[in-house]
Order: structure tokens, then sequence, then C-alpha cells
């Protein structure tokens, strides 16, 4: 069971049949030094034929942790940078100019 | 960006993204992991213009694939394959919010959803000789606002709520019945920190 924290720590726990109990099979931090902070909130994904382990933690960053589909081994994660989908909270831009004169309300047509 | 799921049955690690772009229309976006490159590369399949309430991705497990889309109106079921045409199925529902699901069983052909008002409801994938060809939804009963839905077994279902009490509750398998047998309901209180 992969756990991540808000903090950026994670664990992988798992069931230890023998000693019949639960051990940490591996934790570690996964805090960046720059980034916005996910305005979605934080994403943990888990590749379902466990080859990686997927994260979205900042904006426009896809954090991946590699993993050994046999042992479960974690190795070293990277970042992949993507063409973030641009803010949606961006600011109403407002133009009046003869392009837009039309029967459409200028309190409609500044959300255009 | 909205959802990630990573897809089932592909060669390469794939990702299915759900974003909004800036003119609040949502599309969505397979992406294939390139671990040696440390890069992505463009998956399967995309498809722009979604529901524009569209909230949640569910993967669908093999032998099918794809996913399923969920939205404030419809449920679709996306899939392709690269250079091959896309496959959607979609049907309508009654506006609402779905904030959970949990897989029923292990070939994904029927998911649990719970709405934001606590419904919950059953999609049923119907698939003839290896395509999907009919989504189905029902409605089954009411519970507290689930956070998350489990199904264990012998139609179990454990429904988590950040939101009320949760509860372990059973499905009825005949239709002239409530399909949400309450009585074997038990309380179990989860105990959520100031988060919520």
């Amino acid at each position: 069971m992969f756990i991540l924290t808000e903090r950026y720590r994670f664990c992988v726990l798992a069931f230890d049949t023998i000693k019949q109990a639960i051990v940490t099979k591996s934790n570690g931090e996964l805090q960046d030094r720059i980034g916005r902070p996910a305005e979605a909130g934080q994403m943990a994904v888990i590749d379902p034929d466990c080859r990686v382990i997927g994260l979205h933690l900042y904006d426009g960053l896809f954090k991946v942790i590699p993993m050994d589909p046999t042992t479960g081994k974690l190795e070293e994660a990277f970042n992949i940078r993507y063409a973030p989908a641009r803010r949606s909270s961006r600011l109403p831009l407002c133009v009046k100019g003869p392009e837009l004169t039309s029967d459409v309300p200028t309190a409609w047509r500044s959300f255009v | 960006m909205i959802d990630i799921k990573f897809l089932h049955g592909c060669e390469r690690p794939t990702i299915a993204v759900l974003y909004q772009d800036s003119k609040e229309s949502r599309h969505i976006k397979t992406y294939q992991v390139l671990l040696r490159e440390k890069e992505f590369e463009d998956g399967p399949w995309s498809q722009g213009n979604v529901e524009q309430g569209s909230n949640i991705l569910i993967p669908i497990p093999e032998p099918h694939g794809g996913v399923l889309v969920i939205g404030e109106l419809t449920i679709g079921y996306l899939n392709g394959s690269a250079g091959g045409t896309n496959v959607s199925k979609s049907i309508g529902m009654r506006n609402t919010i779905m904030v959970a699901y949990g897989k029923v069983d292990a070939d994904g052909s029927r998911f649990l959803l719970g709405d934001y008002q606590g419904r919950l409801h059953i999609v049923v994938l119907q698939h003839s000789e290896g395509q999907i060809v009919e989504l189905t939804l029902e409605t089954l009963g009411n519970t507290s606002i689930a956070t998350t839905l489990s199904y264990l077994d012998n139609g179990f279902v454990f429904v988590g709520s950040a939101f009320g009490d949760s509860q372990l509750i059973r499905l009825q398998p005949s239709a002239d019945e409530a399909y949400v047998n309450t009585h074997t309901l038990s309380l179990i209180v989860v105990i959520v920190s100031g988060w919520y």
C-alpha cells in the first residue's frame, strides 16, 4: 500500500505473512524546492502493471517513481514537465473595440 | 488538471489526463511515460471537448481497457488505439455530481458511483464479442455521502464517508426489494481531522 501525505512524505507498507505484521518496505520524501502546489490537489496513481507510481504534486509537473514490477523496489523519482493547461482563474480581459461591437451586452462581452 | 489515471493493458505505462483549458472546456489526452528518456510521448488516443462537468476518470481493466468519463449529465466510455478510431458510448443521467466510485467486478463490468447527495448508483458496461456495446445506469438508494466506495464481496459494500457515518451496506439481488438493505447497517465513525 502506497501512502502519500500532504507534506510530501510517502511510504510503502506491506503485510509480512511470516512475521504476521505490517512492515515498511520503503519511505522517503518527494518535496521539490520549487513549484506551485497543484491547484486541483495532490493526486497519486499507480500503474496497473506496477511499473511506475505517478504523482501530481505541483502544477505543470508529473513526478514518476519507477518501480520493479516483480520485487516492488522503487527507483529514484524524476519529474516530467508538461504544458500545463492555462489557469482558468485568469482575470477577464475587457476589450472595447469595433470588432466586438455586436448585440451582446457589454457585461457579457467582457467575459468572452 | 482535474484527474489522472493509468490505463490498463498498455505496453508502456500510459496515463489518461482530464484537464480544463482557459475557455473552461474539458479534454482528455493520453500520454505514454518513457522511463529511459524521462519524457512523455503522445498516447494512443485523445478526446477533445468532453462534457463540461466531467470530473472523474475510471480506468477499465483488461480485456476492454479505456476509461469511463463521469460528468454531471452524462457518463461516457472512451477507448482507442494508435491510428484506429475512437470507441465512444455514452448515456445521460439526472443532473448530479459524482464524488466517489468503486469497482464491483474484477473485469470492470460494474462500478458503484456515489453522488454529492448520498445517492448510490451502479453503472453497468454491457459487452458482447469483446466490445462494450451499451452502458446502463441505475440508482440503488441512499447512503451517507460517500468519500470512498469499496465493494467487499457477496453484495457487501463499505461506504466510507468524511461527512457522515461510514456504513457497511448490503446490496439486494432482487429488484422487488430496496436495493440497499439498511438493516445490516453498522455505523463505524471515522474521525477526520480539521482538513474537511
